[in-house]
């Protein structure tokens, strides 16, 4: 008489897990039992399936493997799919985008692009600006004091020449 | 358990350096099935892979006698693609992925150029197996997988799963009898 017990018994047979003792009370029944045989088909049948649907890594993505595990060597392993990635492409800049404005305005309200935008651009003139008024102010002096030198060496020179003479 | 995984196994207790390259050796491929059916993704499968020989690396310490280096190694790659198989059912919504899936073939991994007619052939009674694997319920098709790829016992495939054995007996019952009845006409073909 079949039952499933019979299908188990036929799977820890091949899988060498048979107790002794039921080995032979397996064969006894295996042998005239034609359920026992088809399941033991479909076992073959199973082997021969999982046989045809093997995969195997080419010898390129073996090479990666090997490269990552034994020598750690990341840059030759992974091998991200765009997808699997992709919050993390739309995260960094936006992350980004807000510690910048948290940063540079702390406290205010977040402007809009184009206010952001202005303000960039008129503290960069500011800074232009006064950094050419200085720049300005320094010749100036320098000229002045080149001026006042030859001023008063042209002095000395005539109060010299006059002061001699007289 | 065959020679070549008792060596491995008494190279990686004596922590002998030449233990990792052989046991990449000798589990890359069983392993890399197991993950491109349990994950439907041939590079997802390779990340996964190179992730389960890490592991095994740092862990390597942990690595008991009384199991089997194979029983070890696929209780990695199932948790990984578990792991994996849950993010990715958390992003299934984004339209990115909803694209690359087509219709007919759930999870397609199948070699992508056809090849001539007679590949092709082969192709095609291929996509059909893996998807009658990928039809399977979970629980089964990890069960099929890791008897068929890793040649574990079902007392080992219990274990790494986490039921009794009488279950993991009853999955592998069932996956078998679902595939032979899902590619019953697959008989006549001398390609299987």
């Amino acid at each position: 008489m079949h039952s499933p017990e019979f299908e188990d018994l036929c799977l820890l047979y091949a899988s060498g897990e048979l107790a002794q003792a039921d080995q032979a009370r397996f064969r006894e029944h295996r042998s005239q039992c034609a359920q026992c045989a088809a399941f033991l088909e479909a076992m073959a049948f199973g082997s021969r399936v999982a046989r045809a649907a093997a995969s195997s890594l080419p010898e390129r993505a073996l090479e990666r493997v090997r490269a990552r595990v034994l020598t750690g060597d990341t840059s030759a392993g992974h091998n991200f799919s765009p997808s699997r990635w992709l919050w993390l492409r739309i995260a960094l800049p936006a992350l980004a985008t807000i510690t910048f404005g948290v940063c540079i305005y702390p406290g205010l309200p977040a402007p809009s692009p184009n206010v952001m935008a202005e303000d960039k651009i008129e503290s960069s003139l500011d800074l232009v600006q006064s950094q050419w008024t200085g720049l300005e102010a320094e010749s100036t002096l320098t000229e002045g004091e080149g001026r006042f030198e030859a001023d008063m060496s042209s002095l000395e020179r005539s109060t010299g020449d006059d002061f001699y003479e007289s | 358990m065959d020679t070549e995984e008792s060596e491995c196994e008494r190279l990686l207790h004596e922590r002998d350096p030449a233990a990792l390259p052989k046991i990449i050796e000798r589990f890359h491929r069983p392993l890399y099935s197991f993950l491109c059916h349990q994950t439907g993704d041939r590079s997802v499968a390779e990340d996964l892979l190179q992730e389960v020989f890490v592991r095994a690396l740092q862990a390597k310490d942990r690595f008991q006698a009384r199991g089997r280096l194979s029983g070890w190694l696929f209780t990695i790659a199932r948790r990984l693609a578990l792991d994996y198989m849950e993010k990715k059912s958390r992003r299934k919504t984004e339209a990115l992925e909803t694209a690359e899936e087509m219709p007919g073939r759930p999870r397609e991994f199948a070699e992508s150029s056809p090849g001539p007619e007679a590949v092709f052939e082969g192709e095609v009674s291929r996509i059909r197996i893996e998807a009658a694997i990928a039809a399977l319920p979970e629980q089964q098709r990890e069960v099929f997988l890791m008897r068929e790829y890793g040649g574990l016992s079902f007392s080992q495939i219990a274990s790494a799963v986490g039921c009794p054995l009488g279950t993991a007996l009853a999955r592998m019952r069932y996956a078998l009898l679902k595939l032979r009845k899902s590619l019953e006409d697959f008989d006549a073909q001398p390609r299987i």
